[in-house]
């Protein structure tokens, strides 16, 4: 198996390169990170990844779900993978909505984050 | 708010001391006209104006005993003095009406003074006058809890009273000698009683009508400027309409028809003015209750994102711990970094749920249980080893420290329990939240291997075990039969205790 591409969108820095270290653990390739719901669609777009691992808040008046459906809109084929703080079911609604290939619900393992990008 | 409460406590001694004065007042002239208009025969002090009705020494001896009655109250341990001076008053106004009804004499003086001129004794009007006082000096001195302001009713009837015959001596001394009941009521009987009256409601004036006017609420504030208004224009409008009448410019029903409107005009303006004010009051009240609610409002965000950032920095610490931990080969290193990451993991559940609880403090237990052990599962990847985490919970919320002790104890028997009950196994581990009668109980049970645990094996986690059992006031107990079982107890009042004194 080739080694799956992946862009991180996590507006906190530790939890962003935390979360790059997870990643290349397992033999992924992070092509790019963004931290700011602005600049994440930029950075999608140029890196063109199989996997986002989207944090649903990113600290701004656009949140992570916008961003998703944005991302689907323009290439329905990325894999979308979102992590979110809380397992409310509003939240959750949202993201069902927005075609996720996966919901990891926060604090996320490793071997959470594994098998959900080699599965 | 306490503020204005001692300022009132002083006006109302303020006040009494007022009371006490009256009192003395009315005793010195009842005392004067006795012994020098009735002893000394001095007329003047007698009836003031040779064709007025004299005050008589009965009503003198009267004054004397409820002025000394109203003092006695204010001294606060003249109880009985003021019972036997109250029925002593009452007493002689009682037998003076029954002589005065029963035979034809000017009332108990005619036995008494030889030289009183018939037609003089104590008016009915004072008779009733005394009673009142008496009675209402009596309800003051035996006053309960029950019906405190009992005493106000006569004493204001009283007052009533002696003010008709006030102004019927400023208006027209002759139309009020034609009533047969203020016949011979003394001009300077009713301005004692005047006294006396306002003197005995001034003894307890917050149990009276005049509470409402010295108080400081806003209600109080307007009564105060209304009622010098209300209380002394019809007076005044009366006189004028009464002079105007003699002065052959009115009337005397035109004077009703004028008096009608003045009165129906001066009473609506009261009635309109109350309404304003009271209208202004509930603007104010209800822009003060907005305040108050923003500031709740901007509270409770302020503490809801207070707790995000909590929850934050516990995940920034985690991923900086991760981050250090990829660094290191050594596996006994590892297993360590893990158990703190799991432990900082277990702070920030709690934050977590407290972002979006109801209760600024409060988690719900079993919503805490369940994503407690949610991220334990995952980050021991406890699917993957065919290991159940199940969650029985009664229904309960926990303060945010208990549910802080309570998770890291949670966190560690459970990883106890993955670690050493089961081998390479699958098996299931239970957490029970039971709310008793006597007791909260928090339990951890598998059905594993056992024996492979004991609380004094000196490492972290036995560490942390034993600080939130203290720290919980609780008591732990362990069964080792067909798997271990753990179970905490606290007390039942764990969540109300006081925390922030």
């Amino acid at each position: 198996m080739s080694r799956a591409t992946i862009v991180i969108v996590e507006d906190d820095f530790l939890i962003a390169e935390d979360l790059r270290g997870m990643c290349e653990e397992f033999g992924a390739s992070v092509l790019g990170m963004a931290h700011a719901a602005d600049e994440a669609f930029a950075v999608i777009e140029k890196a063109k990844p199989q996997y986002v691992l989207m944090d649903v808040r990113l600290g701004g008046k656009r949140d992570g779900v916008d961003i998703a459906q944005q991302v689907y809109d323009a290439m329905p084929e990325t894999k979308l993978i979102f992590i979110t703080g809380s397992n409310e079911p509003p939240t959750i609604e949202r993201i069902k909505q927005d075609h996720p290939f996966r919901i990891l619900i926060k604090p996320i393992s490793p071997r959470e984050l594994s098998e959900a990008i080699t599965s | 708010m306490k503020r204005s409460n001692t300022g009132t406590v002083d006006r109302s001694s303020d006040i009494s001391a007022w009371s006490r004065r009256m009192s003395l007042v009315v005793a010195a002239v009842s005392a004067a006209v006795l012994v020098l208009g009735w002893g000394a025969g001095i007329d003047f002090l007698r009836r003031i104006r040779p064709d007025f009705a004299a005050m008589v020494p009965s009503t003198t001896i009267c004054f004397m005993l409820l002025s000394a009655g109203v003092f006695m109250q204010t001294r606060m341990d003249g109880r009985l003095v003021q019972t036997i001076c109250a029925i002593l008053a009452g007493a002689i106004a009682a037998v003076d009406l029954v002589v005065r009804v029963a035979s034809n004499r000017g009332g108990i003086d005619d036995f008494f003074v030889s030289s009183l001129p018939s037609g003089d004794g104590m008016a009915f009007a004072t008779a009733a006058c005394v009673i009142l006082a008496s009675y209402s000096l009596g309800a003051l001195a035996w006053s309960n809890s029950s019906n405190p302001r009992a005493f106000q009713w006569p004493a204001t009837l009283g007052l009533l009273a002696a003010m008709v015959a006030l102004v019927g001596y400023a208006f027209d001394t002759r139309a009020l000698y034609g009533v047969f009941v203020f016949t011979a009521m003394a001009l300077h009987t009713a301005l004692l009683f005047l006294l006396l009256f306002i003197g005995l409601l001034l003894v307890a004036p917050r149990q009276t009508w005049i509470g409402i006017l010295i108080g400081s609420e806003p209600g109080s504030l307007g009564a105060r400027r209304l009622f010098p208004l209300v209380a002394l224009a019809p007076v005044a409008l009366c006189f004028v309409a009464l002079q105007l009448t003699d002065a052959g410019i009115f009337n005397a029903n035109f004077r009703l028809s004028v008096l009608a409107i003045a009165m129906t005009a001066l009473a609506s303006g009261a009635v309109l003015r109350n309404g304003y004010l009271e209208n202004r009051a509930d603007r104010s009240r209800a822009r003060l209750m907005r305040d108050l609610e923003s500031t709740s409002a901007e509270r409770a965000l302020l503490l809801k994102e207070l707790y995000h950032r909590v929850k934050n920095n516990l995940q920034q610490i985690n991923a900086m711990l991760r981050i250090e931990a990829r660094k290191v080969d050594d596996p006994h290193l590892s297993t360590a970094f893990q158990s703190i990451s799991d432990r900082i993991a277990a702070l920030g559940v709690v934050h977590q749920l407290l972002i979006s609880a109801p209760t600024p403090s409060e988690v719900e237990v079993e919503a805490f249980l369940t994503d407690l052990c949610r991220g334990l599962a995952a980050s021991h990847g406890l699917e993957r080893r065919d290991i159940a985490l199940e969650i029985e919970a009664d229904p309960g919320r926990a303060h945010i420290e208990v549910a802080i002790s309570m998770g890291l104890l949670v966190n560690e028997l459970v990883t106890n329990s993955i670690k050493h009950a089961f081998g390479d196994g699958p098996g299931t581990i239970v957490v029970r939240y039971e709310e008793r009668p006597d007791c909260l109980a928090l339990s951890v049970s598998d059905d594993g291997a056992g024996g492979a645990w004991t609380i004094d094996s000196g490492g972290t986690g036995s560490l942390i075990i034993r600080s939130m059992v203290s720290q919980l006031k609780a008591d732990l107990q362990t069964w080792d039969r067909d798997g271990m079982y753990v179970e905490v107890t606290m007390p039942r009042d764990i969540n109300q205790l006081d925390r922030y004194e």
